[in-house]
């Protein structure tokens, strides 16, 4: 067993034990009519008189270069409006600034080359409708030179590979198709390690390019219009549409700093934007478009991706290679990783050739573990095929995870055992869930050795279960606005794209709870452009956000209290704030509505003390997994996903273990069958659709129980944490393929060529 | 069961209107509150779409006037034609073109989104489902000139029909949404759902929106709800 995490909760009534909302079911969300009837607006349902699209001409190859455009032909054909290629000034130009985390980087927003198959550039084409976009793409006349590609980051990285982006490191020895050197760092003596070490085992872990799917493909939608309350400065007010989380309000920044504008002047049009799984990159259409419009004079302009082409921007490949010593009684004693890692067409996520790598997979997961000895050696190359975005899931346990499986497996011991041996802290969070998931899960009766079970049908049986962070994002400041309006209702406005976390509607809670309001006197109301610094909605930062509310909650509670106090005549001490209304503690049937009494506000901007990331080790979860294999045909059928997620504290059940639910189905897809598909022969995509990359439907959807836990031991609003982010990976149900047939798949997903390969049926 | 959905909740700026055009049976009304309601809250987007030249932008007053106006402005292309869709229990007379789809018609000349989300480009993600005769149909692979005569049910109507209101409560109080944009084509299967099976299993729920692509994860939730709102509908749980 590990140690026992000492953390305090920090912040007013975070030990908070009464709670009369908090914790409960039953609070529909703000947008949830509106998103079943259909009343709500998404991006691509915004639809005003005059509207004209624009679509961008994609690179044909795998990678090439425009040598030459003609578009006389397309300009000519009715319903073109406008075309624009890469030697516009204008766009030349652009992006300006570098806005970091945006898929806008360096690279020129129409370029002259695609970098991978699908890439917009060249032309840009504004008419009427998509038929008429389409056709007048057609009638352009292109010629391109093809360039070589590079599809696997291995490869990438290997002595000779054709490079991609001659220009980020010109003056490097390093290997071309890098923009830095290798990332090492070393923890002990790791060859001192393998040297006490009674077994040395080496694993292997790899997963493809896979896409997060964005259930609607982007359609930035932009038009210029008069400031609402006229034009102070001249200038009138651009209205985009939001497609990004993180920060939110994405367009705004994009556009704002794009076309060398000030925020202000910017506007988002919906809150509604649909999911985005920590995928944070933008497109470019979310510069094309408002620039579009303004040179058609303000014309409403929509940039139209179809569904393939939004396969622009996956998730990285990543490989690793672990080389693992560890004792007889299954301690870890040595890790040395070496983590090749892709980085896409741009360069790190998104546009970023300046390098900026966020959340990569390498060997940080192991400093959680009590392995005296760890080396990390990462990797990173870009390659065509698309652009990347970051992680949903939490790939840095991945290797941890497939580490203890290697060790129960050699030394023939319970997986289980395996984690509470290595993981450094295990008290009270990873204890918790660990008791309380097997439990539930039945692991005791449903554990085996590797290959000794069968179903009564002929399939092997397996389970597994592996350990990760509950998360909590700390880095982020939120700012929280509160005020009491004269109609004694609380109001606080939000500003950020819903991705469906139902964040706002948690805040509701927490602010109802800490001051003592019936929850339908708590409003949270959409405000375009409000800025909750840090922007962005996503499941591990709304218990950041509730623990900013609550701080504010309790600060306007006090102002209202004081006034009440004094309306009545007695001390602030001497009254509460029960049921909205302000009540004599000493004689509860003395109470004052707070209709009418004034108007009073606060702002509260801040954050929990929360360290970032890769320590985050009070709040923990375990996920157990069961699956049947069936050894003619390599097909796996997850029969059972159980997880129990210590919350910290659970805000709102309904949406929280919502995101359990969403993690583990996507994390089914991942392990099954979702994988981008080069043809290596030409770089082109071969399954960007809906029919060839399948995503779980209602009937892929595994069983899943979930198991709350709350050790109040989180960063949020009485020690909550983050949820969706820790479960959203592929590798427990190769855990548990292989206690099924007792083999290792190194490379995700589990596909049945995969499992007869491993089981030995096919070569 | 909170009961407590007040109109309030429903006067969403989000929500389109459609003055002019039977607001009330097409459910717009009922969603929005009174026509009054509706019309003070917003712009009409429906009826400032209705009349459009999709060739130039100009506006006409009517039918008639957009028919007068490609014969002088665009004598070389056909002439628009003019037809009356049966949305949600109304007769609705609107512009389409011959190749536009019930999906691209709901969008552009209606007004009603709930059921024109595109998620796969080819009818295969169910998020543009709606009720044609009462049978859930893609309306991204259905021509609207297909949909003459025909009774068209879209997640607006069915919401706003005070029978299915135990369906929307139920929906709301699962979080049948999480992102919400293919909500409006699983509550549209939903409501098929129901009048097929009065107590409908998880196994038959499952079966009949397996068309409908929730990258949320969300399917167990849709499940809950249908279950309780049959419940309640049977005059059971409220």
């Amino acid at each position: 067993m590990g140690g026992t995490s000492t953390w305090v909760l920090e912040g007013t009534n975070d030990d908070r034990q009464d709670f009369k909302v908090v914790g409960t079911w039953n609070h529909p969300g703000r947008q949830s009519w509106d998103m079943v009837s259909g009343a709500a607006k998404y991006p691509t349902d915004l639809y005003k008189e005059g509207t004209l699209v624009a679509m961008a001409l994609r690179c044909p190859y795998g990678h090439a270069k425009v040598k030459s455009l003609d578009i006389s032909e397309a300009e000519k054909l009715p319903g073109v409006k406008l075309i624009l290629t890469y030697e516009d000034e204008e766009l030349a130009s652009m992006p300006i600034n570098v806005p970091s985390y945006y898929e806008l980087g360096r690279s020129p927003l129409l370029g002259d080359e695609g970098e991978f198959e699908g890439d917009e550039c060249g032309a840009v084409v504004v008419g009427v409708s998509e038929e008429v976009c389409r056709k007048a793409l057609d009638l352009i006349k292109v010629k391109w030179e093809v360039l070589p590609f590079v599809l696997d980051c291995r490869e990438a990285g290997k002595p000779g590979a054709p490079i991609l982006r001659p220009e980020m490191n010109p003056d490097s020895n390093m290997t071309g198709n890098t923009f830095g050197a290798p990332v090492k760092w070393e923890i002990g003596n790791v060859e001192k390690g393998f040297k006490e070490a009674d077994y040395i085992e080496v694993i292997e872990y790899g997963r493809p390019m896979w896409n997060q799917f964005r259930p609607m493909p982007p359609a930035y939608f932009s038009y210029w219009d008069n400031d609402p309350w006229g034009n102070p400065d001249g200038e009138k007010m651009c209205y985009v549409t939001n497609h990004a989380h993180f920060p939110s309000n994405g367009p705004i920044i994009s556009a704002s700093m794009g076309m060398g504008v000030h925020e202000d002047k910017v506007r988002a049009l919906t809150p509604y934007m649909a999911a985005r799984y920590c995928d944070f990159v933008e497109k470019r259409g979310a510069q094309l478009a408002p620039v579009l419009s303004r040179r058609l004079g303000g014309v409403p302009v929509r940039c139209v991706s179809t569904r393939r082409q939004a396969f622009d921007a996956n998730v990285p490949q990543t490989f690793f290679t672990v080389r693992i010593g560890f004792k007889k009684d299954g301690t870890l004693v040595a890790v040395q990783s070496k983590n090749v890692h892709q980085t896409g067409a741009r360069g790190g996520y998104g546009d970023k050739t300046h390098g900026h790598l966020v959340l990569p997979a390498n060997a940080q997961g192991f400093k959680s573990t009590s392995c005296p000895n760890i080396y990390s050696e990462m990797e990173y190359y870009v390659t065509n095929g698309a652009c990347t975005t970051a992680d949903p899931g939490k790939d840095a346990w991945e290797p941890v995870n497939l580490a203890f499986a290697k060790i129960a497996d050699t030394l023939k011991m319970d997986i289980s055992e395996v984690i509470m041996k290595n993981v450094k802290i295990t008290k009270p969070s990873l204890e918790s869930c660990m008791e309380a998931g097997k439990k539930a899960f039945h692991w005791d009766s449903k554990w085996h050795l590797p290959g000794t079970k069968r179903l009564e049908d002929g399939r092997f049986h397996g389970v597994a279960c592996r350990s990760c962070w509950s998360m909590t994002w700390g880095m982020i400041s939120y700012n929280i606005n509160l005020r009491m309006n004269t109609d004694g209702k609380i109001y606080m406005p939000y500003s950020e794209a819903l991705i469906g976390t139902y964040w706002p509607d948690a805040v509701q809670l927490v602010i109802a709870e800490e001051m003592g309001m019936k929850l339908e006197d708590v409003i949270v109301y959409y405000a375009a452009n409000y800025p909750n610094w840090q922007k962005g909605d996503a499941a591990d930062r709304g218990s950041t956000c509730t623990w900013a509310a609550k701080e504010a909650a309790v600060q306007l509670k006090k102002q209202i209290l004081e006034t009440g106090a004094s309306l009545f005549g007695v001390t602030a001490d001497e009254v509460d704030l029960v049921d909205s209304m302000i009540t004599l503690k000493a004689d509860p049937s003395k109470q004052m509505s707070l209709v009418g009494i004034g108007q009073l506000a606060v702002g509260y901007c801040g954050k929990p003390k929360v360290p970032f990331q890769n320590d985050v080790i009070r709040t923990m979860n375990v996920d157990f997994c069961e699956v049947a294999v069936d050894p003619e045909t390599g097909m796996v059928e997850i029969l059972d996903y159980c997880s129990a997620h210590d919350f910290g504290k659970l805000i709102r059940p309904s949406s929280g273990l919502g995101q359990l639910e969403m993690a583990l189905t996507m994390a089914s897809g991942r392990a099954l069958r979702e994988e981008i598909i080069w043809d290596p022969n030409t770089g082109v995509l071969l399954n960007g659709n809906m029919y060839d990359y399948k995503v779980p439907t209602s009937l892929d959807q595994p069983t899943i129980e979930t198991v709350p836990v709350e050790t109040r031991c989180g960063g949020g609003a009485y020690g909550s944490t983050g949820v969706a982010h820790a479960h959203c990976d592929a590798g427990l149900v190769g855990l548990a393929i292989q206690n099924a047939i007792g083999k290792f798949i190194p490379m995700a997903p589990y596909t049945p060529d995969k499992i007869l390969g491993a089981m030995g049926t096919i070569s | 069961m909170n009961g407590k959905v007040s109109r309030r909740d429903f006067l969403k700026a989000g929500g389109a209107g459609l003055a002019g055009v039977a607001l009330s049976t097409l459910g717009i009304g009922t969603i929005l509150g009174s026509e009054t309601t509706a019309g003070d809250a917003q712009a009409a987007p429906g009826q400032e779409l209705m009349y459009v030249c999709p060739v130039c932008g100009e506006k006409a007053e009517d039918f008639d006037g957009l028919r007068k106006h490609f014969k002088e402005k665009h004598p070389e292309l056909e002439s628009p034609k003019n037809m009356v869709l049966r949305i949600n229990g109304a007769d609705v007379g609107v512009y389409v073109e011959d190749h536009w789809t019930l999906r691209e018609t709901l969008l552009r000349a209606v007004g009603l989104t709930g059921n024109a989300k595109e998620m796969c480009d080819r009818g295969g993600c169910g998020s543009c489902t709606v009720l044609i005769d009462g049978k859930p149909a893609l309306a991204c692979t259905t021509l609207a000139v297909e949909c003459r005569g025909r009774e068209i049910e879209t997640s607006e109507g069915i919401a706003a029909d005070p029978a299915y209101r135990p369906l929307v409560e139920a929906y709301v109080k699962y979080d049948a949404s999480q992102c919400g944009y293919c909500t409006p084509g699983q509550f549209t299967v939903a409501k098929y759902i129901l009048n097929k099976y009065p107590d409908p299993t998880e196994d038959q729920i499952r079966t009949e929106l397996s068309g409908n692509i929730c990258r949320c994860g969300t399917y167990s939730r849709h499940v809950q709800a249908i279950q309780e709102a049959a419940a309640a509908m049977k005059g059971g749980k409220s």
